[in-house]
């Protein structure tokens, strides 16, 4: 996009801020102008997260300026940014569960005019919103019920409701199964002048979206990379100083005996039963739209969910009735989707988060041992902290992300279940993620690794299982495998009314 | 977060000591503010206060605090997992007239232990199995029960005092001292003491943590968190039951009603302590802290002549600037 002439939409200029000892941002600048749409990339805890929460007013910097226009903007608190068309979709949550996906959506505008509220008036008002986001689902049904990836869509919509004049992406794309649409819709927002900052992993995307990139590394802008820079080698070394290199580890397939057995497995999302093996060395994708079932699949198996007919079982031994504890004993080991939601405490240390698993209630606790394997999981699966006592919470999500995988692979499970591995997580980190997979694999573990992520799963998986609306579509092995392959049995047949 | 990956790895290996001192210094914070109310106020009453500073009037403070001291141990497992017990005070009048009933038929000593397990058994059935189990609303069901258990002990007791001043056994526990320590005062000190190790050094504690910090994470991690909880709320009822013996034994005298108010007494003592009301994160320490402070409190007030009235209007004060300090602090350590 061309231009303005005038000043630009965003200029924000030699931030810092600082959390107690961390120093998130150091001196960070990011210039958007109307029409535009920006990548801002960089590793995790590069401050990406930080930046976009000053521009969106949710925090004040601790020095440099944010200018709107050409104006400081000085915002109070978000509803000034909002009233000012800065909208900011954040990596954190912010849906009211118990409300409805519509008054969600209009959540902003229900602020804006204290009037009686119709349901039904509202279900209309939100339901263009939701359209344009892609998501087809009963404006009425409570937001809190909808599964992570549908609830990110619906934070989609709240932003569009907001009639943003510059709206902030934080790593969304990664929790949709069919980015495309968003970007379509970045693409309209952009040609009426908005801009729009999109913080994302995803090389492709930003290749496919921006217009340029700006890259932050601990804290501070290290480069700006024009259209025709915007290569992966560009982008990463800058991001990280250092080249891509093996980014997906391709490995001969070795397959031994089989490790995991699904039999006609039913699951809370599924009606209809899944049934397939996994051998012993081998890495098996489960591909599938948000709400396929990928996650109720890999959860019922962990003994989260209880199975609502069939089984599965582990090494021929069959797990009935698998509680989390009976599944962990069997060998099962889940690196859960929401990794604060579902796997840490964030408000526990490093070395408390580690040692949850080997608590036994009647055994003395041993905080020597404690320490040492939570020094030994932060040196060898490189998690930058301060320390193993630090909070989890003060971690970013990659570096989070590491230490549940090796809270995961700690217990040497036979069976490791991986629910979207790489999630809101950076190059530098995917690389050291994917070789510990690797590893794992080539170890005699049999892998199941659900992502929507398609070049992560052709990348790593030796066969695809592809799921859609809760039945099992079809299966690719490597060779079959295309982005193509996979999107085409993911969309079923062709039926897309999801509501249910 | 942002700084290079060598210094703080390197920084890390150091042992268990340096990571175990900044934990100390790291728990300490929480219930620094209670800490220093305290010591505000013995130095206020030691100033004033020419009776304060002697080791009789701080054998009388421990000795009023024993039962509130148990209450509230018995809380701080259950704030750390996240919920409340609102049936302590149902619970202690429960035991105490349970205990009653059963001199009848029971030599004292196995009265006495007979209504702590008959105090347990009702926290287990009661609280433990709708709570842990069957996933019921602990503000709920900890109100019914409390409300439950009280009415019953009314009903045994004709809504009156019962006097237990011709069983010797129990008169020597509530009254007597060995070594001019008072019996009830050993008895809370080693409760505690045992809780704290149980907290601290067994599994169980750790798990009472993680259940707290975030109940699907420990579930996924294969903790039992129905049976945790089932668990503290038995510990807390058993505690409970044995403050109302405790307490029955020093008056001498039974009440249905002994444990009224006690509920929200023993909140607030863990609450000053630095326990979150979210669960996951406080210490027995804080606790002790906490009791202590509510008890030097009484007695200052006591001494001073002033109305017994403004101990409450002071505690409140407190716990609400302590945990708006907390609230401070916390919120801009977060990102």
């Amino acid at each position: 996009m061309a231009e303005a002439n005038t000043a630009p939409l965003l200029k924000a200029s030699g931030v810092a801020k600082r959390f107690g000892p961390v120093a998130a941002l150091r001196r960070a600048d990011l210039v958007v102008h109307r029409g535009e749409v920006v990548c801002l990339a960089g590793e995790n805890g590069s401050g990406k997260s930080t930046l976009a929460r000053i521009v969106a007013g949710a925090m004040p910097p601790d020095e440099g300026a944010v200018e709107l226009d050409g104006r400081p903007a000085a915002f109070g608190g978000p509803k000034d940014a909002l009233a000012a068309g800065v909208c900011l979709v954040s990596q954190e949550p912010t849906l009211v569960p118990g409300l409805s996906v519509a008054e969600n959506v209009l959540l902003p505008r229900l602020n804006r005019a204290a009037r009686t509220v119709r349901r039904t008036a509202l279900a209309a008002q939100a339901a263009p919103f939701l359209e344009r986001a892609g998501l087809r689902v009963d404006p009425l049904r409570t937001a809190g019920a909808l599964p992570p990836g549908e609830r990110e869509l619906v934070e989609v919509a709240k932003a569009l409701a907001a009639e943003p004049r510059l709206l902030i992406l934080d790593e969304v794309t990664t929790r949709l199964p069919d980015p495309e649409r968003l970007f379509a819709v970045v693409d309209g927002l952009a040609a009426q002048g908005c801009g729009v900052i999109v913080i994302t992993h995803r090389l492709r995307e930003i290749r496919r979206s921006c217009d340029r990139a700006t890259v932050l590394r601990d804290g501070s802008t290290v480069a700006e990379l024009g259209r025709d820079e915007l290569t992966d080698e560009r982008l990463s070394s800058a991001m990280v100083g250092r080249d891509l290199g093996e980014y997906f580890h391709k490995r001969p397939v070795a397959a031994g005996e089989v490790r995991l057995r699904v039999d006609r497995l039913v699951t809370d999302r599924s009606p209809h039963p899944l049934s397939f093996d996994v051998r012993a060395g081998e890495i098996v994708g489960v591909a599938g739209l948000v709400g396929a079932g990928r996650s109720e699949l890999l959860e019922t198996v962990a003994g989260a969910r209880r199975a609502r007919g069939g089984g599965f079982a582990v090494d021929g031994e069959r797990l009935n009735g698998a509680t989390p504890r009976t599944a962990r004993r069997a060998g099962v080991a889940l690196v859960p989707e929401d990794r604060f939601g579902q796997a840490l405490a964030g408000d526990h240390s490093i070395r408390d988060n580690l040692a949850v698993p080997w608590l036994r209630a009647l055994r003395r606790t041993d905080r020597a041992r404690d320490h040492d394997r939570a020094v030994r999981a932060v040196a060898g699966y490189r998690v930058r902290c301060h320390g193993v006592h630090v909070p989890v919470g003060t971690l970013s999500g990659g570096n989070a992300q590491k230490l549940v995988l090796a809270r995961a692979i700690g217990h040497a499970p036979k069976v490791l279940l991986l629910d979207e591995p790489t999630r809101g997580v950076d190059i530098g980190a995917r690389a050291d993620i994917y070789e510990l997979i690797g590893g794992l694999a080539e170890g005699g573990a049999a892998v199941v690794l659900a992502s929507s992520d398609l070049l992560e799963l052709l990348g790593l998986a030796d066969r695809i299982i592809v799921l859609a609306e809760g039945r099992q579509a079809g299966e690719l092995s490597r060779d079959e495998a295309s982005e193509e392959a996979i999107a085409l049995l993911a969309l079923g047949g062709g039926r897309t009314d999801d509501a249910a | 977060m942002t700084l290079p990956d060598e210094r703080l790895t390197a920084a890390a290996p150091r042992g268990a000591a340096a990571g175990r001192a900044r934990d100390a210094v790291q728990a300490t914070s929480q219930y620094l503010g209670v800490l220093a109310v305290l010591v505000l106020a013995i130095v206020v009453l030691s100033v004033t206060q020419p009776q304060f500073l002697t080791v009789d009037n701080f054998m009388n403070i421990a000795e009023t605090n024993v039962v509130l001291l148990l209450v509230a141990t018995g809380m701080t497992f259950v704030l750390l997992t996240g919920g409340i017990d609102l049936s302590v005070g149902g619970m202690m009048g429960f035991s105490a007239i349970v205990c009653w009933k059963l001199l009848d038929v029971l030599p004292a000593p196995a009265a006495l232990l007979a209504a702590v397990a008959a105090s347990l058994a009702a926290g287990l059935l009661t609280n433990g199995l709708l709570i842990g189990r069957a996933g019921m609303s602990f503000l709920v069901v900890t109100i019914g029960t409390g409300t439950f258990l009280h009415g019953l002990a009314q009903i045994w007791s004709g809504g009156q005092s019962q006097t237990i001043f011709k069983h010797a056994f129990l008169v020597k526990l509530g009254a007597q001292r060995a070594g001019g320590v008072p019996i009830t005062v050993m008895i809370a000190v080693a409760v505690f003491a045992l809780a704290v190790l149980v907290l601290r050094y067994t599994g169980f504690g750790r798990m009472v943590y993680a259940v707290g910090g975030n109940p699907e994470a420990a579930r996924l991690a294969g903790i039992s968190v129905a049976g945790v909880r089932v668990a503290v709320y038995t510990l807390c009822a058993a505690l409970a039951g044995l403050a109302g013996v405790v307490g029955a034994a020093r008056l001498t005298s039974t009440s249905p009603d002994a444990g009224i108010g006690m509920e929200l007494t023993a909140g607030a003592a863990v609450l000053l302590g630095g326990t979150s009301f979210m669960g996951g994160r406080g210490s027995l320490l804080g606790t002790l802290l906490g009791v202590l402070f509510l008890g030097v409190l009484q007695n200052g007030v006591t001494l001073a002549g002033v109305s017994p009235f403004w101990s409450n209007v002071v505690s409140g004060v407190v716990l609400v600037v302590a945990i708006g300090i907390d609230r401070l602090r916390s919120g801009k350590a977060m990102p």
